[in-house]
């Protein structure tokens, strides 16, 4: 019995679909950059039960605290349980806002300048005073997460404090 | 001589000497707009935050390029607070009310705890990552919400964070 059918394969007509496809593709794309979300880490402090505490003892190594004001003010100060008062001092800064914020690269900078010298360092305190706002944190560990360098022509990110806990003055 | 009246036969003209119309074999376009769609929507789906909508957040801005992991969220806007899209608490001009006698919020600590015996309850390996909250706050918050809200999570056992922020 024969199907009747003839041997030519059928077709489809796929200019439509392809339209619709298309249409997809453009929307997902823009859609996709206006939606590129990254994240932080960070901790809130916690009570050990070993009575350690997080400040640094090694020599090449200390943990760095820094205040944050509403007006953009900060004040940096270094901790190591092996070091002298004398010694951490000079290690210290009061960086003055600007622009009404914070005063971002030479935060920077002086982060950078404490991470040479001590290599081992990754822990970084940010005590924000209430004021402060969400938006002015996020800046605050962008300052101190990592350094822009360019090597031979190409940017390099090496990173200065990662490790971030965010803890308020006690009152 | 006459060049114009005769129609040219080609390799594939009929009978009558009419050339069928050129056909696009658009089959491997297809396949390629396919596997694009598929990873785009794919890639879109992890990427969205359908809680910054619910709860009209305004992301910071960040040089971060960490990538996104989803754990639990607490999405904190200017007005309400969420606990994986489940509605918490309210805020009144970013000033978080309910607190307690300490400062502490109960109603997110009750839900985080919830969470936290729920997954002890399926008797999982405790992993990292159940002790890490996708914070998800608005710009224009104060530190003092935003630490009340991290200071409850950690007594709920949660005291690892990652902040949502928007990439630069």
């Amino acid at each position: 019995m024969s199907g009747g059918g003839g041997d030519s394969a059928t077709d489809f007509d796929l200019t439509a679909l392809m339209d619709v496809l298309s249409n997809i593709i453009f929307f997902l794309m823009a859609s996709f950059g206006a939606a590129v979300v990254a994240v932080l880490p960070a901790s809130v402090p916690t009570i050990s039960d070993s009575g350690e505490n997080d400040v640094a003892r090694d020599m090449d190594k200390i943990t760095v605290t820094m205040t944050i004001q509403p007006s953009g003010k900060t004040v940096i100060t270094a901790a190591n349980a092996d070091m002298l008062p004398e010694e951490l001092k000079p290690l210290g800064l009061v960086v003055p806002p600007k622009d009404d914020g914070l005063d971002t690269k030479r935060i920077n900078d002086h982060l950078w300048s404490l991470k040479e010298k001590f290599r081992n360092s990754k822990n970084i305190i940010l005590v924000p005073d209430d004021d402060v706002t969400y938006e002015m944190l996020v800046d605050a560990m962008d300052a101190s997460r990592e350094r822009h360098l360019v090597v031979d022509g190409e940017s390099v990110y090496p990173q200065m404090f990662p490790a971030v806990v965010v803890s308020s003055l006690v009152k | 001589m006459s060049f114009g009246s005769r129609k040219r036969r080609g390799p594939f003209a009929d009978a009558t000497g009419e050339q069928p119309p050129e056909r696009i074999n658009l089959t491997a376009l297809m396949d390629i707009l396919s596997n694009i769609i598929f990873f785009l929507m794919a890639s879109f789906g992890a990427q969205t935050l359908e809680l910054t909508s619910a709860s009209k957040v305004s992301l910071p801005s960040s040089t971060s390029e960490l990538s996104l992991k989803m754990s639990l969220s607490v999405a904190v806007g200017m007005e309400e607070m969420f606990v994986d899209d489940e509605p918490i608490g309210r805020l009144k001009e970013g000033v978080l009310v309910g607190l307690d006698e300490r400062r502490f919020h109960p109603k997110l600590e009750e839900a985080l705890r919830r969470v936290r015996a729920q997954r002890l309850a399926k008797n999982e390996r405790p992993k990292d990552e159940d002790e890490v909250v996708l914070f998800i706050a608005d710009k224009r918050l104060k530190y003092s919400t935003i630490d009340r809200v991290m200071k409850t999570c950690a007594r709920a056992g949660f005291t690892k964070f990652r902040f949502a922020v928007a990439k630069k």
